[in-house]
């Protein structure tokens, strides 16, 4: 089978590592666009949609406050999966299963189902419409997928190693500051970054819980499109497309993605 | 041996006279049903080095965590220094440890893994710097401080691992088969190395193996264990000559088996029927148990005590079984002999020098012992049995 045809399966391969980055190419260059309407490959060339995207305080507002939630809700999650898989681990490793079923819950629901529970639960502590709201609603969402690095950082680690510093006389809370959470950073880096990007990106359950007052950029984008599909979108999509790249080459620059890529049984 | 009295060295002042004593006493672990240690004493005097030697599975390790304090007994108590140690967990005992895996900190320097235990004691700077040094030399590895763990070799890994424990001058140093991934060679290189420490520092060491040789190489003394109890606790040549039952002797050593009834019990004396008819050994060759007439019974024979005779030759007050010498291989400075006698298969170990008057392989020969050499035990129950991988 193998020999049969190498060059099917060769030109299939070419066809889906073009095909995979292709829309954001095309969103890419329709950003240059000099029409008004989304248009590839753009007939002229101008920056007019960037100097819009940048000067529209709208743009600007929905890209701070989704890059706020987006931070806040990554280092609330990291810290809560931390501990939970810590302390499961250390002392309550029959406890495990019932936390993970607990943790990738969320996989299991469809995210506007979620997103009317998370009306429910947000509107009970008053804070529909606000930041508070929506990072609650995200703490939820992005919860499987910071777990797994952390779990998997957390399980490579030799127990003997806390041990050891237990035995030259460090406190538990001393072992887990010197050389757990230095021995994780990895992990943890991965972590945060999984969850800033997904919260970043939530748009479902995000739509129930905003307000007047408070809109993320991805909803911001979607109710945009609904009204005028101008090329404003494309260079704002641009923009952040070019942020999450730039974030994913930094970390992997200081710590080494490995999380991404190195399977559970490692 | 001190003997242990754990209440009165509970209420004692800890002396420094009693610095890197352990004193065991009924201690037990369970885990649910699972009985993993049952009722250990055990007195281990200040500087010993001490080797806690048993087949996996023996409770070895268990004991060693029941001393660091990672696991508590289910009954019983541990004293460090004469101080009771319950509840106390291990970062408040005065105790070392180098881990099976060495568990050497990846993310720190040499000095910074050795610094570690120091730093958390808040020692100044400049005696932090100066100690570390002194324990770097101390273990040959001065001219390393600023390698990364992962630039080290095995050995050299072994040597940091050491050097961080010691540098914290712990009452004890427990060590959990630290050689035990090493090739041969290095192993025998640190084997001499630990010895030597432990001697100029006179820190108490408690050495876990599963190596009978390692232990007889390195030890003061020897705690034997089998099933979760201590079989016998004494000096090398001691455990060696004088097992206290079956188990020890064939864990410690060779040993040729000659299976046997008892015919008779007088007094000072011990008949067996055995191959080549009834034979008179002393009592006092009885290891752990009383001999009674109609029991089975082990004779048990070190390789070195078997002399080979020409089948004609007078065996003069010794007892002389007929057999056949099945291989002679020479081993440098010593001769072994696999010798039959009936159904029975013994090794014999001879001096290479006196090869010319050994009879060759195939030859016939007599089997000789003197009776005071002789070993009379009581045959092992199932479960020791197993460890050796024999069906009873």
């Amino acid at each position: 089978m193998m020999s049969a045809n190498p060059k099917l399966s060769t030109w299939a391969g070419i066809l889906l590592l073009i095909s995979l980055p292709a829309p954001i190419l095309i969103i890419i260059g329709a950003s240059f666009s000099d029409t008004s309407y989304i248009q590839f490959p753009p007939e002229g060339l101008s920056l007019r949609w960037y100097r819009d995207a940048l000067f529209d305080p709208r743009w600007p507002r929905a890209f701070a406050i989704s890059v706020g939630i987006a931070a806040v809700t990554a280092v609330i999650v990291t810290i809560v999966n931390f501990m939970a898989a810590y302390y499961t681990q250390r002392h309550a490793p029959k406890l495990a299963t019932w936390l993970e079923l607990a943790i990738f819950s969320p996989l299991f629901f469809p995210h506007a189902a979620m997103g009317v529970a998370m009306v429910a639960l947000v509107a009970q502590f008053g804070l529909i419409g606000t930041a508070p709201g929506i990072v609650l609603a995200h703490l939820i969402v992005t919860l499987p997928f910071s777990y797994r690095p952390i779990h998997i950082a957390l399980r490579s680690l030799d127990p003997d190693l806390v041990r050891a510093a237990n035995v030259m006389g460090a406190s538990e809370w001393r072992a887990l500051k010197d050389i757990v959470i230095p021995m994780c950073r990895s992990g943890i880096l991965t972590s945060l970054l999984f969850a800033g990007i997904i919260s970043f990106d939530e748009v479902t359950v995000t739509m129930f819980l905003i307000g007047p007052n408070i809109s993320t950029l991805p909803v911001q984008i979607f109710s945009f499109v609904q009204d005028s599909a101008t090329p404003v979108l494309a260079a704002i999509s641009t923009i952040s497309v070019l942020i999450t790249f730039l974030a994913v080459i930094i970390l992997d620059r200081v710590a080494g993605l490995t999380f991404f890529v190195r399977h559970d049984g490692a | 041996m001190s003997p242990a009295q754990p209440e009165a060295l509970a209420q004692a002042a800890p002396s420094r006279a009693a610095r890197g004593s352990i004193d065991v006493a009924g201690v037990a672990k369970a885990y649910g049903a699972t009985t993993v240690l049952s009722g250990l004493d055990l007195a281990v005097e200040a500087g010993t080095f001490v080797t806690l030697l048993g087949p996996s599975g023996c409770g070895k390790t268990t004991l060693l965590r029941l001393i660091a304090g990672f696991i508590q007994p289910s009954a019983g108590s541990i004293a460090i220094d004469g101080r009771d140690m319950a509840g106390l967990p291990p970062q408040r005992r005065p105790i070392g440890m180098v881990f099976q895996n060495l568990a050497l900190f990846p993310h720190f320097s040499v000095e910074e893994n050795v610094a570690y235990g120091l730093r958390l004691r808040n020692v100044p700077e400049a005696d932090l710097r100066r100690k570390v040094g002194t324990f770097l030399d101390l273990v040959g590895l001065g001219h390393l401080g600023s390698r990364r763990i992962s630039q080290l070799s095995g050995g050299q890994k072994q040597r940091v691992a050491l050097a961080r424990s010691l540098v914290l001058e712990p009452s004890i140093l427990l060590l959990d088969e630290p050689l035990s991934a090493l090739d041969l060679q290095l192993r025998k290189q640190l084997q001499v190395a630990l010895k030597e420490i432990q001697r100029e520092l006179g820190t108490t060491f408690v050495f876990v193996t599963h190596d009978q040789e390692e232990a007889t190489l390195m030890s003061d003394r020897i705690v034997v264990m089998s099933a979760g109890a201590i079989q016998q606790y004494d000096t090398p040549p001691a455990i060696y000559s004088q097992p206290a039952n079956l188990f020890v002797a064939k864990f410690v050593g060779e040993l040729n088996e000659i299976t046997g009834r008892v015919a008779a019990v007088t007094t000072g004396s011990v008949e067996i029927d055995g191959p080549g008819g009834r034979h008179g050994l002393p009592a006092s060759g009885a290891r752990g148990f009383s001999p009674t007439a109609g029991a089975n019974c082990v004779i048990g024979l070190r390789p070195e005590r078997i002399t080979i005779l020409p089948p004609d030759a007078d065996a003069s007050g010794r007892i002389a079984l007929p057999g056949t010498v099945v291989e002679r291989i020479a081993l440098g400075p010593v001769l072994r002999f696999v010798l039959r006698c009936g159904e029975q298969r013994l090794v014999a170990v001879r001096l290479a020098s006196d090869g010319a008057a050994l009879p060759e392989a195939g030859s016939p020969c007599r089997i000789a012992f003197d009776p005071a050499d002789a070993q009379l035990f009581e045959p092992l129950a199932a479960p020791a049995a197993a460890s050796f991988g024999e069906k009873p």
